[in-house]
């Protein structure tokens, strides 16, 4: 017995190397680790913050035309506005890029996983999504028109048709690049469809959809602004479009700042969510940091 | 135990198993060995209910086996780990998905974890764990399941030469604790001799022959002449084979 035990020890010898290190010191260093990365990030986003600042600046003064107006003038504005009418406006579109997005999520991610499991599936439905994804989907807006109306439905189904392909891709392919090793060991533990799906599909997946939903974001702004250009008085699209054809370019500026401000919420509550649930991928990025 | 009669697996058109015969008695082990392609992989797998033959028959305990049965352990070389899930969680899922309730689940891992020496790691991530810590775990997460078969592939071939015999050593002490029926696939001679009470000696999809080990779990086995003449005699067989 007691050589069992020394077997044990020995075993754990790479423990012995690390002291005896408790879980509650491996927790606070973890702590300490993702508070100092906290404040890292923020500090990046105010440089980011200042970096754009003075590019304004600088092409507000080389231009010298009312179409760019300072910084300050515009950023007193809008905070002059945004508490009253611009916030509205960023709340409608707002709703209309989570709605947009969350059924591409659904929809896309489930049919995604599904051709991922299913090679049935993926033949069927692999040749259609080529031949959809390229589309310049743009084009059937009044298809879309007629289909769903003027309201926002068809706004949302505009966007839901362009990111869709790129979340349904982005499951498909992650559950392509499952080891085959790793699914059958998972497979041997004998826990049934749901559990593997739950306990090794969604999450083996969910670090490339997040990826794709972070382009999404990108790519449902630019939509919406132009799904809100018909038919809507409400809508940060709108807000930007009709300061424009009213020479307004303080007030422009002001919408081009409240769009950048709901871009850029909207990414760090993506990139909060991947740091909750993908937490494991931490480990293996950052290859550079080897060698500090 | 296991029973396997005229066993032919193909990929395709490739046939990876052909005309296999075994037989491994209940709670005894089963070292198979053999070159690079001959199959051994798929022999686990077939036993596991993963790939499904061509032909013939494999019956584990009386019955045939056709798909996953829970009550087959499987460890493969490249651990099968849950990257996502800690070491505690990468052991407790199985028994919650298959119905445990939390307490059973916690106090049947923890006592895994203490078994295995790995009380220490378990909120770690295994991409925070050496390899050998990584084997220990995914051994730990097949034998909560508490398995009559455990089935392991190259349990130990990525490791270095002393975390390799600390595992021969664990895997031993833990079948004579458990006895489970044990059908291990290595590369390495010493490791078949040292985990084998039956030797297989396998080349282009077949078994070529069977080996009877006299010495195995013999006290300090591996200090033993018998230990190396069992070994010469393994290698000459296999360059036989070549
Ligand atoms: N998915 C597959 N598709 C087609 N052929 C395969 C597949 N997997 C294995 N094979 C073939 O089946 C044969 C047996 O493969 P297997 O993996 O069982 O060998 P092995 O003995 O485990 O080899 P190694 O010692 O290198 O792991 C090989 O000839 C291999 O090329
Ligand atoms: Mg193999």
């Amino acid at each position: 017995m007691s050589r069992l035990k020394g077997e044990m020890r020995q075993l754990g010898g790479d423990r012995a190397q690390s002291g005896d290190r408790t879980k509650s010191d491996d927790k606070s260093q973890r702590r300490l680790r993702s508070s100092a990365s906290l404040r890292g990030s923020w500090l990046q986003t105010l440089y980011g913050m200042l970096a754009i600042l003075l590019f304004w600046y600088v092409m507000h003064i080389s231009v010298g035309s009312a179409a760019i107006p300072a910084p300050h003038t515009a950023i007193l504005h809008f905070l002059r506005i945004f508490p009253g009418e611009l916030s509205k406006h960023l709340l409608v579109s707002l709703g209309r890029i989570s709605v947009a997005l969350l059924v591409s999520l659904v929809l896309g991610g489930a049919l995604g996983l599904w051709m991922g499991v299913s090679e049935r599936a993926d033949r069927w439905l692999s040749p259609v999504v080529y031949l959809l994804y390229p589309l310049p989907k743009i084009a059937f807006l009044p298809v879309l028109m007629i289909l769903f109306g003027l309201g926002e439905t068809s706004k949302i189904m505009l966007i839901i048709i362009i990111i869709i392909f790129q979340i349904l891709v982005a499951a498909r392919d992650g559950v392509r690049e499952i080891s085959k090793e790793l699914y059958y060991s998972v497979l041997s533990l004998g826990i049934g469809r749901s559990g593997l799906y739950r306990h090794l599909i969604l999450p083996a997946t969910l670090p490339k959809i997040m990826t794709a939903l972070r382009i999404c974001v990108g790519v449902s702004i630019s939509i919406l602004f132009f799904g809100e250009n018909y038919a809507t008085t409400y809508g940060i699209g709108y807000f930007i479009m009709n300061s424009w054809l009213m020479a307004d370019y303080v007030e422009m500026f002001s919408g081009i700042l409240a769009l950048s401000l709901m871009g850029f919420l909207l990414f760090k509550g993506i990139d909060l969510l991947e740091a909750r649930w993908c937490r494991w991928t931490r480990l293996t990025r950052r290859l550079t940091d080897v060698h500090k | 135990m296991i029973e396997i009669r005229d066993l032919e697996v193909a990929y395709d058109q490739d046939i990876a198993l052909k005309e296999l015969n075994l037989s491994v008695p209940a709670h005894s082990t089963c070292a198979v060995i053999g070159s690079s392609g001959c199959g051994k992989t798929t022999l686990l797998y077939a036993l596991a209910g993963l790939v499904r033959p061509q032909s013939g028959s494999i019956v584990i305990g009386g019955k045939s086996v056709s798909g996953i049965r829970k009550e087959t352990g499987l460890v493969l070389q490249d651990y099968g780990l849950l990257p996502w899930k800690t070491v505690r969680d990468n052991l407790a899922f199985p028994l919650k998905a298959r119905g445990f309730g939390a307490v059973e689940t916690s106090e049947r891992v923890g006592a895994m974890l203490e078994e295995l020496g790995l009380e220490s790691l378990g909120h770690r991530l295994p991409g925070e764990l050496s390899g050998g810590q990584k084997q220990r775990v995914a051994i730990g997460r097949t034998l909560v399941l508490e398995p009559d078969v455990l089935l392991m592939d190259e349990a130990s071939s990525a490791l270095d030469a002393m975390t390799k015999e600390l595992i021969q050593n664990l895997v031993l002490r833990l079948h004579r604790e458990r006895q489970f029926t044990l059908v291990l696939v290595t590369h390495n001679i010493e490791e078949a001799v040292f985990l084998g009470q039956r030797i297989l000696v396998m080349a282009d999809g077949r078994v070529q022959e069977q080996i009877d080990n006299p010495y195995f779990g013999e006290a300090d086995f591996r200090d033993h002449p018998s230990f190396f003449e069992m070994s010469l005699k393994i290698r000459r067989r296999l360059y036989e084979q070549a």
